[in-house]
């Protein structure tokens, strides 16, 4: 799922009852096959699954016997489980799913990107704005249809369906900001935004910008936006800051269009 | 302004009656008409030229020399006519006229005594040598009280139709059902009672006698109108109840609009009464026609004797509505010093009258030919323009702000608009200012040029004249800002005037104040004071403003420490301000900036979303539009599945309805109430940008704000909105699934399905894996159990529902199964626990979801009853074999005692068949004994079962017994052993009989026979222990 195929069968939901599963004891394949689809023939979304499971790290697979590889505390909720994913999902810059969401996530930074917000992302047109992107993806549409449940569950952004077959992303990170903030063990306390992007940065340096850059893209601005206004975290802009990052620009916002600071509570 | 004059002043200068202020307050807030119609009187419309007021007063007013004249100025109420007529009466007063006299009837309390009283005081008036007219007039009307007089003038005019022979508007027959029309009781309380206060009879008698609803700006013709008349469906249908006259309904049907749109009835009705109008109230006030008359011709006689000439002003002629037709005659009566017709002398008149235009539109065609001049004043003649507007209100404003004695000093001096005084200012210099001709700058404190101007349109159009301008804007400013002006604008204005400001910018500022009512204030007065931007900026002399509005007017209206947005390129500064248009209806596009449609639609919409979001008018959404887009955006955006929401439920959750709008024009249903506030609003704004102007996608200016607005709205409240679609208010979660599961479990059973409950994997199995036998006729069951099983189906939907209720899909149309157990589970075990019978009492409001709650609920109470009838009818079958086979329980039946049964009674049939005794034989069906004796298992196990339901503690368990079918072998041994019985019986019978007859000629034999019989059928162990019994005697 996301190494290089992303499949719309390893939903996230069925990776955690798998999880749920394998954490009472280890089960053989059959076991699992019966157990979700009350019946033992082969099953893509079983395997599937398996896959997405093994790739996060959460299981191991002996023979045809697989068992849990994390404390089952992982399953304990959807959000305990997200909150692993995200320690994990982004830890490889050459998967695929990493740089489709990388794309992703700058769609709106250009003239162009921005004129592909109205085509579904799972659409022959959207395919060739990806195929010059991301190089060696194959059957793009089917891998953004299984691209959008995690980049929805993950907290990129929100995935919308405005009309039948249509997928439309509208970035917006305050989620996976939120878990890697959860992740990196931030002490509360004030930071610059420098020091906050190198706690986080294992987890989600896939939206940052690149090297000497200083402007966010439009997830990680509605991002820090949304931590702000929700009581995660105080983002502020102080006028004599040493350095303020740029973000996407609102006139009508507290955050019109720099930050210099984040208070983590 | 100043405060301590302006408290004082404003009712001074500002009255109902505009024209009744003092000369001076009238002069300083006169401002020059131009462009005022006129015409020759009976010429054609486009015959009309533009002419100045001092022109047309020097040019026809001021010195008509020895021609006689009638000048009508008529315009719609308000206008300015009678404004305009007080104006010529200072211009006289302003210069020697010796040879003239001018008497100037002003329209006062609007009504024949007030104006008859005003006539009297005139110093001509006064000395007239007819003193019993002079009485007769000043008694008139006087001393009846109101409702007698009201209803004086009701029965009047009954009594005028009575009397009335003139068959030329309404027929004889017609006349007799309008005297019953009028007598009926709901017919005079409408006339009599009018909600509106305008109801026929009131408009006459507020032409009688003064009352305070009519002071100042009565010019509505006492007429009746067609409207008066037409009637509805409820209106009829009340007269009948109360009074059944046939007459009566009958005209009233006619008069029904709503039956008979196009009919002309009311209308013929109105004209006919108004005929006696001025006779009728003659005859009230104790009037002659001829009175009036006599009163001018008296003072034209006197005039004439001293040389002089007359010049009437009078401001409305409906004044004297009752004897205006005989005022008219007098007026039009053309002399110069000679005797006229009657053998008076009488001096030059030259009359000019004020009328409305609907009222001139009464008498115009009769004295059409004897009207000299005819003058238009135009609605807009003052507001067409927003200079002249501002200009208008800042004279008012200025002399509110002026003690009477300065604007007296002025008077004496001359009025000279030149020298017009400009009060102190000690309140607002911070404000707005306008520049007037003389070149002073008058303030506009508690408005500015912009608020003027939108609070004008904000009128209603048949509101945007001089007097509601003074009325409904000016003075409701002023008391409003006297009072408390750290609370202005605190008055309610139309929300049409509130426009600006997209959703974000709303947003941005209401976030900065707490206060609801405080938000919506300065909303107010950004969009109608200001510029309708939060532009915060401040120019090169240091001068902050904000909204086009210097930042101090903000606090001094209480708002302290706003901020708009810094923008360097301000929309417009005091200095360059650009005038805004005011609106004309008629002439719309001339105003109109230039604007595509795709903007000027979505500022539509933007301005209803906002006003929405202020609590100042609904939510208009006739199609639907923005519910389905939110809707649309919910439901595709929540992982429905990720938050423990199966697609099922959360499908039927959006077929109801997500949301709610309030205050919608669109009576909708959903779980989730959007409330008429910004943060909601901004969402709503966001989707009609994307829609109207990104042609749904985010491709358009500033789109990113948008996507922030509604990506975060999302993650505010997408918590609650689960909760509503997974729970009951919030509270238990919903059921509905359990329910479906239980019909559907029984629906199974019933049909002889095999159900494993061991555990859940099994069950779910049974119930989503197994192929269901639809329709199991091979079952052996009681009446009730059919006709129970033929009243439920196997329902494919619920089916369906269960499918997709606890799987994990990819999408609603996905058809891979894969459980989600720790979702279905529980429900498994809840029902497992209570035997599949769910005993809440949940009502839901979602539809799809309480179809399957109620219909399951419908079964229930049949189940035990049918359970109960399936046991009586096992213990029946079972009781027989108990019996036959001399079996203390069912459960002791054996496959051996099966195998002797049938060994023993193929050995009785072979033997009787030897011995020549057939017909016993037939009674037992060999292929029946084969086939209990082939599945002698299946009978054990049967018989093993039905036990068990016997023995079961609840109905649920025992019909998951009955459902196996048990009664199918233990029914057909049941049966083969009654045959058994009854064959034996049989063969008794043919015995003794055969015996009798000595057919049987071999009696060892026959004793062989039975020997042998009873020996083989005594050696069975108990099964054919009866039958022995039974042949042995």
């Amino acid at each position: 799922m996301f190494k290089n195929n992303m499949t719309p069968n390893s939903l996230p939901e069925r990776v955690f009852q798998v999880g749920i599963y394998l954490g009472k004891n280890a089960a053989s394949l059959s076991d699992i096959r019966k157990y979700f689809t009350l019946e033992e023939g082969k099953s893509d979304a079983v395997s599937d699954t398996l896959t997405a499971a093994r790739e996060l790290d959460l299981l191991t697979e002996s023979g045809n016997n697989y068992a849990l590889n994390v404390s089952p505390e992982v399953f304990k909720s959807m959000d305990s489980f997200r909150l692993y994913c995200n320690s994990k999902v982004f830890s490889n810059p050459n998967d695929l799913f990493y740089r489709v969401t990388q794309e992703m996530l700058n769609l709106y930074e250009t003239k162009e990107g921005r004129s592909y917000t109205g085509v579904s992302f799972t659409s022959g047109k959207f395919e060739s704005y990806l195929r010059d992107r991301v190089l060696s993806m194959n059957n793009i549409s089917q891998n953004m249809r299984g691209w959008r449940f995690w980049a929805s569950f993950l907290g990129l952004g929100v995935i919308t369906k405005p009309n039948k077959d249509a997928f439309v992303f509208m970035p917006n990170m305050y989620v996976n900001l939120k878990d890697a903030i959860f992740n990196s063990n931030i002490p509360s306390g004030t930071y610059t935004i420098r020091e906050f992007l190198n706690y986080i940065e294992p987890f989600c340096d896939v939206a940052f910008p690149a090297s000497g850059n200083m402007q966010f893209n439009l997830a990680m601005s509605n991002g820090l936006r949304c931590l702000n206004d929700l009581n995660d975290a105080k983002v502020t802009s102080e006028n004599d800051a040493k350095e303020t990052w740029l973000v996407n620009e609102i006139k009508t916002h507290k955050i019109q269009s720099s930050v210099s600071h984040i208070q983590i509570k | 302004m100043n405060i301590d004059i302006a408290k004082l002043r404003i009712n001074q200068v500002i009255q109902a009656d505009t024209n009744a202020n003092s000369e001076a307050d009238f002069l300083a807030t006169h401002i020059p008409f131009e462009g005022i119609k006129i015409k020759t009187g009976g010429s054609a419309v486009d015959e009309f030229t533009q002419i100045a007021e001092e022109q047309l007063f020097e040019r026809y007013i001021k010195a008509p020399g020895d021609t006689h004249q009638l000048i009508v100025i008529y315009g719609s109420s308000g206008s300015g006519k009678s404004h305009l007529i007080r104006w010529f009466a200072s211009k006289f007063a302003s210069f020697d006229h010796e040879n003239e006299t001018v008497l100037y009837i002003r329209r006062n309390d609007n009504s024949l005594k007030g104006t008859i009283r005003q006539l009297l005081e005139l110093d001509e008036i006064k000395d007239i040598p007819n003193r019993d007219l002079y009485k007769k007039l000043s008694e008139a009307g006087q001393n009846i009280g109101t409702e007698e007089l009201k209803n004086k003038i009701y029965f009047t005019f009954l009594s005028k139709i009575r009397s009335d022979e003139d068959t030329s508007i309404l027929s004889r027959i017609e006349k007799t059902k309008l005297l019953a029309l009028l007598s009926n009781q709901e017919f005079q309380d409408r006339f009599f009672h009018s909600s509106d206060f305008n109801g026929p009879i009131d408009r006459i008698y507020r032409k009688i006698v003064p009352t305070e609803h009519t002071k100042g700006s009565n010019d509505t013709p006492a007429l009746f109108i067609a409207k008066d008349f037409e009637l509805d469906n409820d209106f009829i249908l009340r007269m009948q109840e109360q009074s059944p006259d046939g007459k009566a309904i009958s005209l009233a049907e006619k008069l029904n609009t709503y039956d008979n749109e196009n009919s002309e009835k009311p209308e013929q009705i109105a004209r006919y009464l108004n005929q006696f109008v001025d006779s009728v109230i003659q005859e009230i006030a104790g009037l002659q026609p001829g009175d009036f008359e006599e009163i001018f011709c008296m003072v034209r006689e006197e005039l004439y004797r001293k040389n002089k000439n007359l010049t009437l002003l009078i401001e409305d002629i409906t004044a004297f509505t009752g004897v205006n037709a005989a005022l008219l005659n007098v007026l039009a009566d053309v002399h110069t010093g000679t005797a006229v017709s009657s053998g008076h002398q009488m001096c030059r008149i030259s009359s000019i009258i004020g009328t409305t235009t609907q009222y001139y539109n009464e008498f115009r065609e009769n004295y059409i030919q004897r009207i000299s001049q005819e003058i238009y004043i135009e609605d807009d003649l003052i507001t067409k323009n927003q200079d002249s507007l501002v200009r208008f209100v800042a004279r008012y404003l200025n002399a509110i702000s002026l003690s009477e004695g300065d604007l007296n000093q002025w008077l004496k001096a001359g009025a000279d608009s030149q020298q017009l005084p400009v009060h102190t200012i000690n309140q607002g210099a911070d404000w707005d200012y306008v520049q007037i001709s003389n070149g002073s700058m008058l303030p506009l404190y508690p408005f500015t040029q912009k608020a003027i101007t939108n609070l004008f349109n904000s009128l209603n159009e048949d509101k945007r004249t001089p007097r509601y301008v003074l009325s409904d804007i000016v003075r409701l400013a002023l008391n409003n800002i006297i009072s408390d002006p750290r609370r202005y604008p605190s008055f309610t204005i139309n929300p049409t005037a509130i426009v600006g400001l997209n959703s974000s910018e709303q947003s941005f500022i209401m976030d900065q104040i707490e206060d609801p009512n405080e938000q919506k204030r300065l909303i107010r007065f950004l969009c109608v004071w200001g510029d309708g931007t939060i532009n915060d900026y401040t120019d090169e002399s240091n001068q902050r403003y904000l909204s086009g509005i210097k930042y101090s007017v903000f606090e001094e209206i209480g708002f302290t420490n706003i901020k708009g947005i810094a923008n360097g390129t301000p929309i417009s500064v005091p200095k360059a301000k650009k005038t805004q248009e005011v609106k004309r209806p008629e002439n719309a596009p001339a105003s109109q900036p230039d604007k595509d449609k795709k903007n000027s639609q979505y500022d539509d919409a933007s301005t209803m979303i906002n006003r929405w979001a202020l609590g100042e008018g609904r939510f208009e959404d006739s199609r639907n539009t923005y519910k389905k887009s939110l809707e649309d955006y919910i439901y595709s955006s929540i992982d429905w599945q990720v938050q423990g929401v199966s697609l099922d439920n959360a499908q039927k959750a959006k077929t109801y309805g997500l949301i709610e709008i309030e205050k919608s024009t669109r009576n909708t249903t959903g779980l989730y109430r959007i409330e008429a506030n910004n943060e909601n609003a901004a969402v709503f704004d966001a989707f009609a940008k994307w829609s109207i102007i990104g042609k749904e996608s985010w491709d358009y200016d500033n789109s990113s704000s948008d996507l922030f607005v509604i990506t975060r709205w999302l993650y505010k409240h997408q918590d609650e909105l689960i909760k509503l679609v997974k729970t009951y208010n919030g509270t238990a979660p919903v059921t509905y699934v359990d329910y479906t599961l239980s019909y559907y479990v029984y629906s199974l059973l019933f049909r002889g399905n095999e159900l494993k409950t061991s555990d859940t994997g099994l069950l779910l199995e049974s119930v989503i894996r197994a192929q269901p036998n639809m329709c199991n006729t091979q079952g052996i069951h009681c009446n009730e159990w059919d006709d129970f099983r033929y009243s439920f189906s196997i329902d494919k939907e619920a089916y369906e529902v269960l499918y997709s209720y606890f799987n994990l899909m990819i999408d609603e149309t996905s058809k891979k199964l894969f459980i989600c157990r720790s979702f279905a589970d529980p429900h498994i075990n809840k029902l497992l626990k209570c035997g599949f019978i769910l005993s809440g009492n949940e009502n839901d409001c979602i539809s799809n979801r309480q179809l399957y709650i109620e219909k399951t609920r419908a079964i229930y109470p049949n189940i035990h009853r049918v359970v109960d009838a399936e046991e009586r009818f096992a213990k029946g079958i079972i009781s027989v074999i108990l019996t036959e086979l001399d079996l203390s329980d069912i459960s002791l039946l054996d496959n051996s005692l099966i195998a002797d049964l049938k060994t023993y009674t193929s050995d009785f049939i072979k033997s009787v068949n030897d011995a020549d005794l057939q017909s016993c034989v037939n009674c037992i069906d060999a292929e029946l004994l084969k086939e209990v004796y082939d599945n002698r298992d299946k009978v054990c196990s049967s018989a093993q079962q039905i036990n068990r339901a016997f023995q079961a503690e609840d109905d649920f368990k025992k019909i998951i017994r009955y459902s196996g079918n048990p009664l199918f072998y233990l029914s057909k041994l049941s049966v083969l052993l009654k045959q058994i019985r009854n064959g034996v019986e049989q063969f008794k019978v043919e015995f003794e009989s055969k015996k009798s007859e000595n057919t049987i000629d071999d009696s060892s034999l026959l004793a062989d026979t039975k020997e042998e019989a009873l020996r083989k059928i005594e050696s069975t162990k108990t099964a054919l222990k009866s039958f022995v019994e039974e042949v042995s005697k």
